[in-house]
């Protein structure tokens, strides 16, 4: 076959399959829900595996639905949502506008959170200045961060649905604005398994102070069986909940009684024959393993001064840094999905909670650990297949918040659904690069619109799944994480 | 074109195993497919039709999609011509039939299914259908959308004897088509244990057992069923899984997740299942029980069901886009709770599979969308639940009264204000603060006042100033007019009139203060008194909220009518203080003026009757205040004259609606006898009437699921056509049949009945032979072997430590939780670990916060309880062994068994061994059992003489296999 051939096949089966997925969304689901015992993704791939076969071992290594780059991902949410306009998305127009009403064309039809009155337009509140070789206009609030920008993909053109903290963060992370849908972690995990059956597949760690809004939601299961939640590590107390032994039980002495329990368990299933039972023995022993495996994983103490150094890291607190080093450490010992969430990006301009202040505090917590992620993951080889995502579950508005129509006296932004920034890196993801624009006041996304189902597709393309084809029957329909609306789109621009 | 000889497959029921086999993901692989040699002996379109098309055809030629104008769903769509003119299919003869033409096609391009889609159907399939069209392509409705049928069964004359009642006659002879055989009886001690926790989630105790053993009356068994279904304990248990599906928790969801006063719902659910309340009157009074004739506190806290929908009070959220989700909840609950069918998916577009179009969504939604509710923190409308029974009566009949005292109260001025004649006052001037601006319009009805301008900040205070002709003020009104664009379809902007003032301005000298004591609106039933309109201190007041849906008026009447003095300025002041973050400003936008000089209002205002209806009102509010009470959130109906109505969502978007829809049922379930469906109350008397194919056959399904681990249909949350068909589709019918007639809707004799069976009280143990052909138990040749839901763990650790509390009913009590679980943003509420026996209440009873549950039962499979879920997905995980062996609760019962070993049993190590076993497990250990114990006992002394020795060994008793199933 020549090239000019070999050309042509692509193409053809690359429309069959668009054709494919296009037209028959609901027919994959269909065809295996009806099917006496088809592959669980479809028909149009070659990876097997019914949800019986999987729920035999339902964390065990799979492959997905073709070869990709990405193994694992990290995922860096900052809840809250954190401001574009001074950080990635450079508007030199707002400075010619600042303080002039935004125009009432932008405002029709909109709806926000807290601003009401005609609120004006605010110049960005940080410097910025061009970033790493491609030149890029990065904040000047995020020192550390430029020095990696040549690494990142800068999605400048994100939107979504929701414009409440709680609703856009489940939207984001389980394909649907109510709670009671698989998160992002447990599809991929349920779709991929996990390499180390000694720690959970999909670890959260949180910082911040408090929990994300979305709460256990944003880590939840959904209709997936409970294996697939997301296990949450803590920074004080177990890392994990109940992984220590009670006190002045030592772990020998817990050897020695989880000893004991198999050997009855395993005379009751000779008995008895109920294949759980063996199951038990088993998941007694991976706890037993797991209380060893993941202390030491989670004991930030092991690592050498550099990387604390590094990371900025002390052990011992809750911190965003520490949940940088524990991430490459999970991600390392083969934890598939590591979600991160730090708490307190809602910069509305509300006491210590400025644009100004408020938001170059928070960068100076995830500036330098951030940076050293990226640097200390490509020195050990592990960016070329982790897929790392930064983002906030929505942007904020151009304008300066009028709370209720009232001016504050310092200076916030209001929840914004029409556009916001993310950044990729790792994993094939093409470095030093933006994608996507805004109009000239960051208002709406002006070029390459990327909806969170379209991030979504695009994450689950490079861990190798159509999203579209990824799914798990549930009260009759073929769920997925990307929702039962129209297709997505994988932006494989960003894709080396 | 040739087929090749096809064998039979005899049975339906054949044709299920092999559909379950592969599509029931849980337990372990496939079921070993049929030889297939010959077509059916009578094709038949459920059991062998529909399945191919389901299979390959309905995904775009279904409800979603209709290719080429092409559906299977409907009989008259697949007897009709498609878009290219061709009948899709014609009665006998498969020639003239497209869809024949297409699956038979050697043409790629017109093949079906489609080259991409995958290959040609099989021989056998495509002989299926031909055999099917030639017979004259008779339809049926997809079975569950059929009436149940008494099927006569056949019991294999070599095992006549066995089973004690009809159910086993069903079970028997579907066992013996598949080659298998009843287990033995299952030893007492272990069968006591397995109906226990079943019936009251709790074991016997050893003396309980021992006694069962001894009894050798005929009727032993039937004694224990009995003992426990009159237990208390038992509404407790089965409680559970009813709070799964009406999604019950003790906070509200999103975010901060503040705590909501739900338990006394939850106390009325395990009233009612303790006194066996029918399931059609549980049905009735859940969704509808406001709707009864003089309702009761019980009545109204039954609403309570749909009211454990989720309120969001995040800052910046919407209350009409929450109002709306909550709603459309309901609806969702309501077809997955009773009748097993995932509607959420008609919100966006038709059913894929089923036959219910699009628009019947929202039929079904307007008889949930004229309730009171609208996502507010305090959870209007909620009824005060007194904390002491003793007052609880008492507490009702008092908020009854300030209802009654207070609609006695308005109606005079009510009929009045439509009476009297108004004149329109004559605007002069209409400012406002904040930058909002008005426009003084004027039309053949008069003058009105506009706010212009794209955008209204809240707290503004509007100034009106206005001449009338009139020369006394006995009375004032205010007409709020809907925005010029809104209607009842597309409502308006809300408003709240926080406070309201008046004065006279007279040409010359001061002005004159009107003193309002006095403000009547259209409208009864709304959250706030219009009354706070003149309390300068309140942001409360008269309003229209989330939404205006009707042009609104209310009148103000002055402690005495005010004479005007000719050449005065009436000036009025109007306070718009409350705020909605998320949504517009509840502020008043447009509205008109007028005065009436009737004496007849300074008459009914300064009425002694009137006087004392206010007074009496004030005095019953000021006694209620005394009484500590919850705020159990309910349903209650809007006035139907200013009902709302409701709109197709256009792809489910509350914000593009389409066309008005009117109440409904979707048209094939709609009733051929009763009257049509247009109410929650009248959802319920279809849900339980004797047309509904899917309420009864759903219901007990869902218990035999909880006794057996698997329901008749393994898919208990949809059926629809994409599931399997049941297992035992006959028993399931007997059943569902039963329920509802003979045994009256009894969840007590059905369980009764199904406990009572020789299926039920098989011998658990699985021989090699069973598990080979029945690895799943879908046959039930043995009796079911399942782990203990994560209630039941709890419970049962405590209750054989002799810890367990017994205390029923009340608010939420927190047992121990580690540290730093609950961490919700904007919400200061802790972790408040309860004193005495109250850490040691049944799980029923543990605090339920949505964003973060307690963490062993949701380790242990338990749903977040968001949204309705009829099934727990049973895991075995290594987070559940980390569970039972470190949690303190657990270690903590450990340590008492420990004790109470010693104390109770002589001072042999042994001994205290085996009588903690017998405890736990309730039968004696073996010797090898035993053995162990006491090894491991000795070991833990020999490696540190300080070792916890005897309370590791308990622990390990907690967490055998044998402890955690049932």
């Amino acid at each position: 076959m020549n090239l000019w051939q070999q050309w042509q096949t692509d193409r053809l089966s690359h429309v069959t399959r668009r054709h494919f997925l296009r037209d028959c969304a609901t027919g994959l689901g269909a065809a295996w829900m009806a099917s006496q015992g088809g592959a669980l993704y479809g028909k149009s791939n070659a990876h097997a595996g019914s949800p019986a076969d999987i729920m035999k071992n339902p964390l065990g290594v799979r492959s997905p639905h073709f070869a990709a780059k990405a193994k694992r991902v990290i995922y860096l949410h900052m809840a809250g949502a954190p401001s574009q306009l001074d950080l990635f998305d450079y508007k030199p127009e707002l400075f010619r506008h600042d303080g002039k009403d935004c125009p009432k064309e932008f405002l029709e039809g909109q709806t926000f959170a807290f601003i009401s009155g005609i609120p004006s337009l605010l110049a960005p509140r940080h410097r910025f200045s061009p970033a790493g070789q491609a030149g890029q206009m990065v904040s000047e609030i995020l020192p550390h961060f430029r020095e990696v920008i040549d690494d990142v993909c800068l999605v400048k053109s994100m939107q979504t649905d929701q414009f409440n903290h709680a609703p856009a963060q489940l939207l984001l992370h389980t394909g649907n604005a109510q709670p009671g849908h698989a998160s992002f972690g447990s599809w991929v995990t349920y779709g991929l398994g996990t390499e180390n059956q000694n720690l959970p597949g999909f670890m959260v760690l949180v910082s911040g102070g408090q929990n994300p809004s979305a709460g256990k939601a944003a880590w939840s299961g959904g209709f997936l069986p409970s294996v697939y939640q997301g296990v949450q590590c803590r920074s004080e107390g177990d890392p994990i909940l109940y992984l220590e032994n009670p006190n002045g039980v030592r772990r020998n002495q817990r050897r020695m009684m989880v000893d004991a329990i198999d050997k009855i368990n395993r005379r009751t299933h000779e008995e008895v024959g109920d294949p759980e039972t063996l199951t038990r023995v088993s998941q007694y022993e991976m706890a037993y393993r797991m209380q060893m495996h993941a202390s030491e994983v989670l004991d930030l103490k092991r690592e050498p001064d550099y990387i604390h150094e590094l990371y900025g890291t002390a052990p011992g607190q809750e911190s965003f840094a520490n949940n940088c080093l524990l991430a490459r450490r999970l991600v390392e010992q083969g934890v598939r999905f590591v979600q991160l969430y730090d708490w307190g990006w809602d910069h509305h301009g509300n006491g210590e909670n400025t644009i100004d202040k408020g938001l170059q505090r928070k960068c100076g917590e995830i500036d330098r650990p951030i940076a050293a992620l990226l640097q200390d993951l490509k020195q050990r080889g592990l960016l070329d297949d982790t897929l790392v995502v930064w983002g906030g579950e929505f942007g904020r508005t151009p304008m300066r918040e009028l709370r209720h129509g009232i001016v504050s006296e310092t200076y916030g932004r209001d929840h914004h659904k029409e556009a916001f920034t993310v950044w990729l890196a790792g994993a094939g993801v093409k470095g030093g690069m933006s994608i996507g624009e805004t109009d000239p006041l960051g208002f709406f996304v002006q070029d390459n619109p990327v909806h969170v189902r379209d991030l979504q597709a695009t994450m689950m393309h490079a861990l190798g799944f159509d999203s579209q084809s990824l799914t798990y029957p549930y009260q009759g329909l073929e769920q997925k994480l990307t929702g039962v609306g129209d297709p997505p789109r994988v932006v494989s621009e960003i894709f080396a | 074109m040739t087929l090749p000889l096809l064998s039979e497959i005899s049975s339906f029921r054949r044709a299920t195993l092999i559909t379950c086999g592969a599509l029931v993901w849980t337990g372990c692989g496939r079921e070993e497919s049929v030889e297939v040699t010959q077509l059916p002996e009578k094709v038949e379109f459920n059991a062998h039709v529909r399945p191919i098309l389901v299979q390959n055809c309905t995904a775009c030629h279904g409800g979603v999609k209709m290719s080429g104008g092409v559906s299977f769903i409907y009989r008259e769509e697949v007897l009709s011509r498609s878009d290219s003119g061709k009948m899709v299919v014609t009665p006998g003869s498969p020639a003239e039939s497209e869809l024949f033409r297409r699956i038979t096609s050697t043409n790629e391009l017109e093949r079906m299914p489609p080259v991409a889609h995958g290959d040609a159907l099989p021989p056998r399939e495509i002989a299926i259908i031909e055999q099917w069209i030639s017979d004259g392509a008779n339809w049926e409705e997809h079975w569950a959308y059929e009436p149940e049928v008494v099927h006569p069964v056949e019991v294999p004359a070599a095992l006549a004897d066995w089973g004690h009642n009809e159910i086993d006659a069903y079970v028997l002879s579907a066992m013996d088509a598949h080659g298998l055989a009843p287990n033995p009886e299952e030893d007492r001690g272990r069968l006591l244990r397995r109906l226990s926790l079943d019936l009251i989630g709790l074991p016997p105790t050893w003396a309980e057992v021992q006694a069962f053993e001894a009894d050798s009356s005929a009727d032993a068994f039937a004694k224990q069923v009995d003992r426990l279904l009159a237990r208390p304990e038992f509404g407790e248990r089965w409680a559970a899984p009813w709070l799964d599906l009406a999604r019950y928790a003790d906070t509200k969801g999103f975010e901060r997740d503040p705590e909501r006063d739900a338990w006394p719902w939850r106390d009325w659910v395990i009233d009612a299942l303790n006194d066996d309340m029918p399931f059609d009157e549980f049905t009735r009074l859940q969704l509808a029980g406001d709707q009864t004739e003089n309702p009761s506190l019980s009545d109204l806290v039954a609403t309570g069901f749909h009211r454990n929908t989720k309120t969001n009070v995040e800052g910046g959220s919407d209350d009409e886009e929450f109002r709306i989700a909550a709603v459309m909840d309901r609806v969702n609950t309501t077809w997955q709770a009773w009748m097993g069918t995932s509607f959420s998916c008609v919100q966006c577009h038709s059913h894929p599979y089923d036959p219910i179009p699009h628009e019947s969504y929202y039929s079904f939604m307007a008889m949930f969308d004229n309730d009171w509710d609208h996502d507010m923190g305090n959870e209007y409308p909620t009824i005060g639940y007194a904390l002491d029974p003793e007052e609880r009566e008492m507490a009702f009949v008092l908020q009854q009264q300030i209802t009654e005292l207070g609609q006695s109260y308005q109606k005079p001025f009510r009929q009045l204000a439509e009476t009297v004649e108004w004149a329109p006052v004559d605007f002069l001037s209409a400012t406002s603060t904040r930058g909002v601006t008005f426009a003084i319009e004027r039309d053949v009805d008069g003058s009105e006042i506009l706010q212009t301008g794209p955008n209204v900040p809240k707290d503004v205070l509007h100034t009106v100033h206005a001449t009338t002709e009139q020369q006394t003020l006995a009375a004032l009104r205010i007409d709020a007019l809907m925005a010029p664009d809104a209607t009842v379809e597309n409502p308006g902007h809300p408003f709240v009139v926080s406070y309201i003032e008046g004065r006279l301005i007279p040409a010359e000298g001061e002005p004159i203060e009107i003193s309002f004591e006095r403000m009547i609106p259209d409208e009864f039933g709304h959250a706030d008194w219009p009354e706070d309109s003149l309390d300068k201190e309140t942001r409360n007041g008269w309003s229209a909220y989330p939404k205006q849906h009707y042009n609104r008026w209310a009148v103000l009447v002055p402690t005495e009518p005010v004479e005007i003095p000719a050449g005065s300025r009436l000036e009025l002041l109007i306070h718009n203080r409350r705020h909605h973050d998320g949504a517009a400003q509840p502020v008043l936008r447009r509205f008109q003026v007028s005065v009436s000089d009737d004496d007849r209002w300074a008459v009914t205002s300064d009425d002694s009757a009137v006087v004392d209806l206010a007074e009496r009102r004030t005095a019953a509010l000021e006694t209620l205040d005394e009484i500590e009470t919850a705020a159990q959130p309910i349903l209650r109906s809007r006035n139907p004259e200013y009902s709302r109505v409701t709109n197709f969502f256009i792809r489910g978007d509350w914000r593009t609606r389409g066309k008005r829809v009117d109440p409904g049922v979707p048209p094939m379930f709609a009733p051929t006898t009763a009257e049509k469906v247009d109410s929650r109350a009248r959802i319920a008397e279809w849900l339980v009437s004797d047309e509904n194919p899917l309420t009864s056959r759903f219901t007990v399904n869902r218990h035999w699921e909880q006794l057996f681990g698997r329901g008749l249909m393994g898919n208990l949350e949809d059926f629809g056509s994409a599931s399997p068909p049941p297992s035992h589709p006959e028993l399931l019918d007997f059943l569902a049949i039963q329920f509802r007639g003979e045994w009256g809707w009894s969840v007590k004799r059905l369980l009764r009945e199904i406990v009572m069976t020789a299926t039920y009280r098989q011998s658990a143990v699985t021989s090699a032979d069973a598990a080979e052909v029945d690895p799943r138990n879908i046959w039930l040749s043995r009796g079911p072997r399942n782990r203990l839901s994560a209630e039941m763990i709890r419970d049962n650790a405590l209750q054989v430590a002799g810890l367990l509390s017994n205390k029923m009913y009340g608010p939420p009590v927190m047992p121990v939780q580690p540290e730093g679980v609950w961490r919700s943003p904007y919400n200061r509420e802790t972790w408040e670990t309860s004193e005495g026996e109250d850490q040691y209440r049944r799980a029923i009873y543990t605090f339920w916060k949505r964003t973060v549950p307690y963490p062993s039962i949701l380790t242990f499979d338990a749903p977040s309880r968001d949204v309705c879920v009829p099934r727990r997905i049973g895991t075995n995980t290594p987070l559940q062994a980390l569970v039972m062996l470190n949690d303190p609760v657990y270690w903590e019962a450990a340590g008492v068994m420990a004790k109470n070993a010693k104390a109770e049993s002589g001072g042999e190590t042994k001994e205290q061994i085996a009588h903690a076993f017998r405890q736990a497990i309730l039968r004696e250990p073996d010797e090898l059992e035993l053995g162990d114990l006491v090894t491991l006992h000795d070991q833990l002394l020999a490696d540190d003489a300080d070792a916890p020795a005897l309370q590791l060994t308990m622990n390990a008793i907690l967490n055998l296999d044998d402890f955690l199933t049932k």
